[in-house]
């Protein structure tokens, strides 16, 4: 089977220090307001976007994060949907935007059911992550995984099934997002 | 709703209002030739088969203004295998060069009229796909509310009851400037003005019945589905109920009055020729807003929950 790079969250092992999302902009410059990783806070129902409010009413109140890089699907809907082809998958399993093909259309963000590619004004192109693919051909792991204080992440080919991420996932149940879209992510989540 | 999204609305308007133009045109031209010869049936349509063109061409224009980097959209094709988007392009860039032709022929008088038809249905299928595509476009699983029957039956409404009547204004501006002049002509145009008013007044009844069918969907589908209802029959309740009172009800009316008035005289009375601007002026304002609601209301699957 061909390799397919992804990872494991283990949401038990995350507090939503967002550290990862800082490591993915240092890492890959950002500018202000691109994010490519995200932590998604899953508390009070209709909270703003970045509030942190817990949900349950007081002293019954519990509070979880879900960090969401791109999920590198093994069926990228964002690669079926883009008109001009701009959108490819390597052979290690990296979905990739090709900026000098992108229209910025924006349709890939339509198609993706986790809100992943992101259109940067200042380029007029859609951006998004890369699993850190310039570290991971020099053997480094991608830039979020390193940087996490409480090794919530296991990075690895989650095709491999003696690699320690895929012993992990079929340890722990890991589970996919959204898996009646059909997308396949090579992103899982461990712990509840 | 961004302001780029704008010229996503003037986009699928203008190209369903383009194809609408050509296939009423064609069931016009088909009709006509039933009581007249082939010159005065050209004579006829020939100025609303150009007005088809246009329109698409201001739509494509529009488009662009939605790119980041409208300079890459040239490659829009090359993901024909897959993507809808780019099918859309092809059918685009497809209707608008066999109706370059289309109109070609028809000017030059080149070829059989049997050879000329056969031509011209092959350019109204391309325009059909073209519609299809752009329905299809949004037919995407991460958003439900789009991901419904109600979705192409909305786009080809569209495209029948604004071409309809832009195609009535274009036949309206050839009467009042040249075809009063001949009976025969005064005719074919009475005939032209019918056939649009009851294509659009049919399409409008079968616009109800597909907001039915979407509020039905709405209410009965996924959690994003319902969401999407209360954006559409709540926070922007006005605008839907403008879009129904002005696209559909007062648009209908308007529509009828030029059916009955050219069904109860003799040839074109004048009241009609205004009545045709009025409608079109309703029409469009509706399916403006019909399409600024379509745009508005949609929420997309997530993860979150």
């Amino acid at each position: 089977m061909a390799k397919q790079f992804g990872m494991a969250i283990d949401l038990n092992r995350c507090i939503g220090c967002h550290a990862c999302s800082i490591a993915c902009k240092v890492e890959n410059g950002l500018s202000v307001g691109m994010n490519w990783h995200r932590v998604e806070t899953i508390g009070a129902p209709g909270a703003k976007v970045g509030q942190d409010l817990p949900r349950g009413t007081f002293p019954d109140l519990s509070m979880q994060w879900l960090p969401m890089p791109c999920m590198h699907c093994e069926n990228p809907p964002c690669m079926a949907v883009c008109p001009v082809a701009a959108i490819t998958k390597s052979a290690e399993g990296f979905v990739l935007v090709d900026q000098s093909r992108c229209v910025g259309c924006k349709y890939c963000s339509w198609a993706c059911p986790y809100n992943v590619p992101q259109f940067s004004a200042q380029d007029g192109t859609m951006q998004k992550c890369t699993l850190c693919v310039q570290r991971v051909v020099k053997g480094q792991e991608p830039a979020c995984v390193a940087a996490c204080v409480y090794g919530a992440r296991v990075f690895g080919d989650v095709h491999d099934p003696h690699s320690t991420v895929s012993q992990l996932i079929v340890q722990r149940h890991g589970r996919v997002l959204l898996p009646e879209q059909g997308t396949k992510p090579a992103i899982y989540y461990v712990g509840t | 709703m961004a302001a780029k999204d704008w010229a996503l609305v003037a986009f699928t308007l203008l190209s369903q209002m383009g194809v609408g133009v050509f296939l009423v045109v064609w069931l016009v031209h088909l009709l006509a030739r039933r009581q007249a010869n082939e010159a005065e049936v050209r004579k006829l349509c020939s100025g609303a088969l150009v007005g088809a063109g246009p329109i698409i061409v201001i739509g494509l224009l529009a488009s662009t203004l939605h790119l980041g980097s409208p300079l890459n959209a040239w490659l829009a094709l090359s993901n024909f295998a897959t993507s809808w988007l780019s099918r859309e392009i092809f059918f685009t860039l497809a209707f608008f060069v066999m109706w370059c032709v289309c109109a070609y022929l028809e000017w030059r008088g080149l070829g059989t009229e049997a050879g000329r038809r056969v031509w011209a249905g092959l350019t109204a299928l391309a325009g059909l796909l073209l519609v299809f595509s752009t329905s299809m476009a949004y037919y995407l699983p991460t958003r439900p509310a789009w991901a419904s029957p109600s979705t192409p039956i909305l786009f080809f409404s569209s495209m029948l009851v604004l071409g309809g009547l832009a195609a009535a204004v274009i036949f309206a501006v050839y009467y009042l400037r040249a075809g009063k002049e001949s009976e025969t002509q005064t005719a074919l145009v009475k005939l032209a003005l019918s056939t649009a008013a009851v294509v659009t007044m049919v399409v409008i009844v079968i616009q109800v019945l597909a907001l039915l069918i979407q509020a039905g969907y709405l209410a009965g589908g996924t959690a994003e589905a319902q969401a999407a209802g209360a954006l559409l029959f709540g926070t922007n309740a006005v605008w839907f109920w403008l879009r129904v009172l002005i696209g559909i009800v007062a648009g209908f009316v308007a529509v009828a009055l030029i059916w009955r008035a050219l069904a109860s005289a003799k040839g074109v009375p004048a009241v009609v020729t205004n009545l045709v601007f009025l409608a079109f002026v309703l029409v469009v304002i509706g399916e403006i807003l019909g399409r600024m609601l379509f745009y508005l209301a949609v929420v997309p699957v997530s993860p979150v929950g």
